[in-house]
């Protein structure tokens, strides 16, 4: 007899165990995944190498394989460089800021301090709120004549002309980071608050014993048990930015001449806005292989650490 | 075993049903066969509550009156309405009859959603009085693509307890503006924002001074620019004006921050409603010392779908068009007829509002650039905002533009001549 079974053999051992039955049950999911998620994302890869637009949208026959005409097309386009900066400006900011703000707001409610529980529970409605909303909100915020932090910085005497955040090209990539900012750091705060109370009371009891200052404590227990929440944690809000459209276009429609633009809108408008629908699935194919390579960054350090532990 | 086969066909039954979902839109070609029940469709983008039922009761009315076939009204937010008749007309289903923003007519009509109807308009008359820019407007190659259903336009509106005579020059309305502008009062407001908003005001000045958009970078354009971002630098008007949709630009005006604004028709019940005390009148435009009067068209058309049934549905347009039922209609909407005959009703000229959106209407010119005018527009956009911002001068931003545009527009005007 042979140590293992032939490929044959194993199939009949899967149909009579039953085992079948089980992965059957995933059948559901799997199409689901299959029609709303992959055959989109295939169908725009396809789209990028065809000539779509709207004069031949109706009819597909007439759709060309142009090869690299669509991407050379937006590489050519210098408000497609610019919006490919901005993505990062955006995303990197928006992470830095969002994270370690809600971390400070993890460390806070995790002294759990009398009415800590409905503080917290409010801070989440800046997550829950429909990005649309805030947008408008911050909108009127940081409006130049009748907004109201103007009006503070004034009171104030910290300057004496109003700023015009949204309307100059300087502020108001900056100015839609930190709508997105503060749409981010309950999610954090929620995130890092449930992993810094998973840690266990008796590492920093003994670690008290030991001598242990409130900072050491922090970078020597706290920071390394929340590894493995943090690393998640930054890949979903990379994932969360790098894909922001609705505060954009509430706040500033992508203006003034395109200066808050980032590569998902600069997509929408290559797509709705001027029906240049292969050259918006190329831009989207751009920021496509962008997430890849960074979950699959992601996939080879959580692998290493796993190895490691 | 029984469990077995119970779990395995449950999963099936799940999977099933997701695909029944996914393929609900298929069914209705079965109805396409010319029968009795033949349904017909008509689409709209009409959020306001009357203009919903107007619609209702137009249709209602017609098959009690008329026997007519059923007539399915469905309601698509604006917001997706374009990209769902695109996709529509992917799949081959178009409506019959569709309202549309009839400055899209050649977009469509390249999208080869829109039925060519030029026969049946010039055979019934419904359109030989329309105002001959609104006829424009639904041309493409010399044929006819669509209808209007009401015209509007942009005007000045100034408030009469500060400023006496309104301007009528460019150098007026500076004038004029800067001698009302003070501390929380803008003596002039127009949208700016990104989106057709900012073009929509814009254009009415580059055509005053007798340019179009073959050079954007033309003396009379910059100059018309470098009066607008000259007055937001001054202050005269609002630095905020490049975020401004032409909604904002009505509030900033009802709140009583801006002494004189542009806005259309639309804008007029909101601004009442809200504002019911404060004093104001309309005025045409302000144009260039030696230009003319001139005004953007816009407004809404119906248009009938490609490969759909035409002879079914042209006999409910008939009915709908019909001039005291239309008359009737264009009222109830609150819209301007696009007509010069129904326009000259007195409803209109004895109404001190209307009358003057009558007169400016007649100075109003179609965005009819073709197909890619959205392009066009686009990198119009760029450049007022760059130059409104304070980023660019008038005319470096122009100049970028025009790199842009006048390619779009030479493209634009050979295929006129082609199919001319």
């Amino acid at each position: 007899m042979k140590n293992h079974a032939s490929p044959l053999q194993s199939t009949k051992k899967f149909f009579q165990s039953g085992r079948y039955v089980d992965y059957s049950f995933t059948i559901p999911a799997l199409l689901f995944i299959a029609v709303f998620m992959l055959y989109p994302i295939w169908y725009n890869i396809i789209m990028s190498f065809k000539d779509v637009s709207v004069s031949n949208l109706k009819d597909t026959s007439e759709q060309a394989f142009v090869g690299l005409a669509n991407f050379k097309a937006i590489f050519a386009d210098k408000y497609f460089w610019s919006a490919f900066q901005n993505t990062f400006i955006f995303v990197i900011l928006s992470l830095v800021f969002q994270f370690s703000i809600g971390f400070l707001f993890a460390l806070y409610f995790n002294k759990n301090f009398k009415g800590a529980k409905w503080m917290r529970a409010i801070l989440l409605i800046a997550w829950m709120n429909p990005a649309i909303i805030t947008g408008a909100i911050f909108k009127w915020l940081l409006a130049g004549d009748i907004g109201i932090f103007n009006y503070f910085l004034m009171q104030i005497g910290l300057i004496t002309e109003p700023i015009n955040f949204l309307a100059s090209t300087q502020t108001a990539l900056y100015s839609v980071i930190v709508g997105n900012i503060w749409i981010g750091i309950p999610f954090n705060m929620i995130i890092l608050l449930s992993g810094i109370q998973g840690i266990g009371n008796d590492l920093y009891e003994s670690a008290v014993i030991d001598g242990a200052n409130s900072v050491k404590k922090f970078f020597y227990i706290t920071v390394p048990c929340l590894k493995p929440t943090i690393l998640v944690l930054l890949l979903l809000g990379f994932i969360y930015t790098f894909k922001v459209f609705d505060i954009i276009y509430a706040m500033t429609t992508g203006g003034p001449a395109n200066s808050s633009q980032i590569l998902p809108y600069y997509a929408y408008e290559q797509s709705f806005k001027l029906f240049k629908f292969g050259q918006g699935a190329a831009a989207s194919c751009v920021s496509f292989v962008l997430i890849a390579l960074l979950a699959a960054v992601y996939i080879y350090f959580s692998n290493k650490e796993e190895m490691d532990a | 075993m029984l469990k077995k086969t119970l779990a395995i066909a449950l999963a099936a039954a799940l999977a099933l049903g997701m695909s029944a979902c996914g393929g609900n839109n298929d069914k209705d070609t079965s109805g396409d066969n010319k029968g009795e029940s033949k349904t017909l469709n008509l689409w709209h983008y009409w959020d306001s509550e009357g203009q919903q039922v107007l619609l209702a009761d137009m249709v209602k009315a017609y098959k009690e009156d008329t026997n007519g076939p059923e007539i399915k009204i469905s309601y698509i937010p604006y917001s997706e309405y374009i990209q769902k008749i695109l996709v529509t007309a992917a799949g081959g289903q178009l409506p019959e009859l569709f309202i549309y923003d009839g400055n899209s007519t050649a977009t469509f009509v390249e999208a080869d959603i829109l039925a060519d109807i030029t026969d049946r308009i010039e055979a019934s008359g419904i359109m030989k009085d329309t105002l001959p820019g609104v006829v424009d407007e639904h041309k493409v190659g010399g044929k006819l693509y669509g209808f209007p259903v009401y015209a509007n336009c942009v005007a000045l509106f100034y408030r009469t307890d500060l400023i006496d005579t309104p301007p009528t020059t460019w150098d007026e309305l500076y004038e004029t503006a800067k001698s009302v502008s003070k501390d929380g009062m803008y003596g002039f407001a127009m949208a700016g924002g990104g989106g057709e908003d900012a073009v929509f005001q814009f254009l009415p000045f580059m055509w005053s001074a007798g340019e179009d958009l073959d050079n954007v970078a033309a003396p009379g354009t910059v100059e018309a620019l470098d009066l607008i971002s000259g007055m937001i630098k001054e202050g005269i008007m609002s630095a905020d004006t490049v975020n401004n949709s032409q909604e904002d630009t009505r509030v900033l005006f009802e709140t009583g921050r801006a002494a004189m604004m542009l806005n259309g028709p639309w804008n007029v019940v909101p601004l009442q409603e809200n504002a019911p005390d404060m004093e104001w009148d309309l005025a045409m435009i302000p144009k260039k010392a030696d230009g003319e009067f001139a005004s953007i068209l816009g407004g809404e058309s119906f248009g009938i779908g490609k490969d759909t049934d035409i002879d079914a549905i042209w006999d409910f347009v008939e009915y709908l068009v019909e001039p005291e039922r239309y008359k009737e209609f264009l009222k109830g909407l609150g819209q301007l007829p696009a007509d010069s005959v129904l326009g000259s009703d007195p409803y209109y000229t004895d109404d001190p509002v209307n009358k003057v959106f009558i007169e400016q209407l007649k100075s109003a010119r179609p965005r009819a650039y073709g197909g890619k005018y959205n392009e066009m527009s686009k990198a119009l956009q760029t450049a007022l905002s760059s130059a409104m911002s304070g980023d660019q001068s008038a005319q470096d931003a122009l100049n970028d533009a025009a790199a842009t545009i006048t390619p779009l527009y030479e493209e634009f005007k050979a295929s006129e001549g082609a199919s001319e």
